[in-house]
């Protein structure tokens, strides 16, 4: 049986359109091209279905169903009550208040000490010869390629009270502080495990800056510190925007990091979290923590897309 | 205006230009005077014993193919390489050993380099502030740069709004508003539209003549650094190949690359020996006496521009140095000019006729016609 070809447009050239009908269907069917069948014109909807599957499988359907799980309460008799309860109970306590003032230092304190740290690093990256670079890059990177739980167990044996800094500190004649189970404990290895990613965001910005440019503004008189302050930085800026917009609600999302090195003296929303549902099995309460987790992040990146925005258009332009 | 220097093409060449020039030669030092210079990247020599002195307020451009090293010496001399041999004086300092930010000079980059996060204005104003003028003087002296390269009204823009053309000349006024000593161009126009080149290329020789500052343009095109150009070195492998007004460059070639790289295209194969009284130059269609010539027998090229050879279709044979008879193969129809190739034994030769009346070489094809000329309308270059 033929295949029916719909003609979307005359090409006098190929026999599969144009007006040779009566021919076409005596011959066996050859392969449609693209956009010439109806299947083909809903080819693209049909490659992208995997996706949106997998996306609303994965993200979506938790999240809805985190919401409904914490709106909405099942009493004993079966029926289902629409309920603020545990919202009301996370943020009118102070508990509450603790966790979320808590996870908002960390992450901005982590986010901003990558930031200060990958300049440095980018410049020097920046500088070196193209061979170097490439090197120095997977030198940067190559701690990403172990997980959180792994390198946060590593900063527990280099903060806590019998590791490597407390150990030289002794061997000095200092009795070291308490390091380990503080917050600073936690915003010191959210740096360094998030510091790649600020790196790698910075170094596309960076890389960017042709040498004709330095070299333009050296030829008009400016010294090296100028050249960094007015035409480096400024030209980073999206980078840095960027890089802030990726580590915030990375740090801000972190569990594994923020129990090992923090101890339960110091919980975030992500140890709340996991506390809620795991241990305590109390899906609502871990819902409504999700939530506000997650609108805080939100929060959060829009207003440094926002900034981002006005920098970018400037550096753009 | 210029001072002549001595230094141009190998010395050994006595129908050289070096030679015609001699009678001008001054010994004035120069204003910005590029001494014995080198430069090598590893194995590869990119520059070899450059000797060049430019006078003050002139306009000398470095022409050649790529990779003959013109752009390594326009950046030697602006300091962004570190030259391996030799010394370069501006005003009789010597500033090879400083930094680029001290050395007086401006460079108008090939794709402009202006500083995207920057207006018009602060990117003009750019070098200005690096040397803490004042705001007043500051926004005098950037409306002033803008009104020369015609870009007025300008300020606020960004160079992304801004269509190559003008982004070229916002870096042509970021170079001279702060007054440089010497103003250095890398190929200003091979990045803009053919249609523009003309333009913004009278534009550029405007600028130097109203401001009169030393300006150095590199350039592979002829035209452009013929055009506009006082001097112009011709480069190939890192070395000078001769050194000379344009009209110099183009009547008297210093060699055959020369003369082909200027567009000579009847280049006639021959010796060149010393004789009685001079040279002569010997070949299959033709023999001819120079003047000068060199002090033993050696290869050589004739050259003749096609405009210079004079064609006759009388049975007579014409009075002129040098007679040949030829027979037609093709002409073509310029408009304004015919082009007529004819056959002179095995060599071709291309004529250039300018359209007048009487002559209509359209049905000369295969006819026996003489190609003449006088001594001085052809020179001869070692090959």
């Amino acid at each position: 049986m033929p295949r029916t070809v719909t003609v979307s447009a005359p090409e006098p050239s190929n026999l599969a359109t144009g007006g040779i009908f009566a021919i076409r269907r005596s011959r066996a069917p050859r392969l449609p091209r693209a956009g010439s069948t109806t299947s083909g014109r809903t080819l693209p909807y049909w490659l992208v279905l995997p996706m949106v599957v997998s996306i609303g499988l994965v993200f979506l359907y938790p999240l809805v169903q985190m919401t409904v799980s914490t709106l909405f309460v099942t009493g004993a008799d079966g029926s289902a009550r629409f309920t603020l309860a545990p919202f009301v109970d996370l943020l009118g306590s102070r508990r509450g208040w603790d966790l979320v003032a808590r996870t908002l230092r960390v992450a901005t304190v982590s986010t901003l000490a990558t930031l200060v740290l990958a300049l440095p690093i980018t410049l020097w990256i920046r500088e070196a010869k193209p061979r170097l670079r490439g090197v120095l890059i997977v030198i940067m990177l190559s701690p990403m390629l172990t997980s959180d739980v792994v390198r946060s167990l590593g900063w527990v044996s280099i903060l806590g009270a019998n590791g490597l800094i407390a150990g030289v500190l002794r061997f000095v004649g200092i009795e070291p502080p308490r390091i380990l189970y503080t917050e600073a404990a936690i915003d010191i290895g959210l740096t360094q495990i998030f510091l790649g990613y600020m790196v790698l965001s910075l170094l596309s910005s960076a890389l960017r800056i042709s040498e004709d440019l330095v070299n333009a503004a050296s030829d008009l008189g400016a010294r090296r510190l100028q050249i960094l302050g007015r035409l480096v930085l400024p030209l980073c800026r999206p980078g840095m925007i960027a890089g802030c917009a990726i580590v915030f609600p990375l740090a801000a999302s972190t569990y594994v990091t923020a129990s090992l090195l923090g101890g339960t003296s110091n919980p975030v929303l992500g140890t709340e979290l996991y506390l809620s549902a795991i241990t305590n099995l109390d899906w609502a309460r871990a819902s409504a923590v999700g939530i506000v987790l997650f609108i805080l992040i939100a929060v959060v990146v829009a207003a440094i897309n926002l900034l981002g925005r006005v920098a970018t258009s400037e550096v753009q332009r | 205006m210029t001072a002549i220097s001595a230094t141009a093409g190998p010395p050994d060449l006595a129908c050289s230009p070096g030679a015609a020039d001699s009678r001008h030669r001054s010994e004035s030092d120069g204003h910005l005077r590029l001494e014995k210079l080198s430069k090598h990247f590893g194995d590869n020599s990119a520059v070899t014993d450059l000797n060049i002195s430019i006078a003050k307020g002139e306009f000398v451009a470095f022409l050649g193919p790529s990779g003959c090293g013109k752009t390594t010496t326009l950046r030697m001399i602006a300091g962004f390489v570190r030259n391996d041999a030799g010394a370069i004086h501006l005003d009789g300092r010597r500033i090879d050993t400083l930094p680029s930010r001290r050395r007086e000079t401006a460079m108008v980059f090939q794709d402009y380099a202006l500083f995207p996060h920057m207006s018009v204005f602060e990117n003009v104003a750019f070098g200005l502030r690096m040397r803490k003028i004042a705001r007043a003087e500051t926004m005098r002296r950037v409306g002033e740069a803008l009104e020369l390269v015609q870009l007025t009204g300008t300020e606020k823009k960004f160079p992304k709004e801004l269509s190559g053309g003008m982004r070229q000349r916002v870096a042509l006024a970021r170079a001279i508003v702060v007054r440089p000593s010497v103003l250095l161009l890398d190929e200003p126009l091979s990045n803009l539209d053919a249609k523009l080149r003309k333009s913004v290329r009278d534009e550029i020789r405007a600028v130097h003549d109203q401001v009169g500052i030393t300006t150095v343009l590199v350039t592979h095109d002829l035209e452009e650094a013929f055009s506009v150009g006082d001097r112009v070195v011709v480069m190939r492998g890192g070395r000078v190949e001769q050194f000379g007004t344009p009209q110099q460059i183009y009547s008297r070639p210093a060699n055959r690359f020369v003369a082909d790289f200027v567009g000579h295209t009847n280049l006639l194969e021959g010796s060149w020996e010393p004789s009685a009284t001079g040279a002569r130059f010997v070949s299959r269609a033709f023999d001819v006496a120079t003047t000068e010539g060199p002090d033993r027998t050696t290869t050589a090229v004739y050259t003749i521009p096609p405009s210079n050879i004079r064609v006759s279709t009388d049975v007579a044979r014409p009075d002129s140095d040098i007679v040949l008879r030829g027979t037609v193969i093709s002409s073509s129809f310029y408009g304004a000019s015919y082009g007529i190739t004819a056959r002179v034994g095995d060599v071709s030769l291309q004529v250039s006729m300018v359209t007048g009346a009487g002559a209509a070489p359209e049905a000369w094809a295969g006819r026996e016609i003489w190609l003449h000329w006088d001594a001085a309308d052809g020179h001869c270059v070692r090959a």
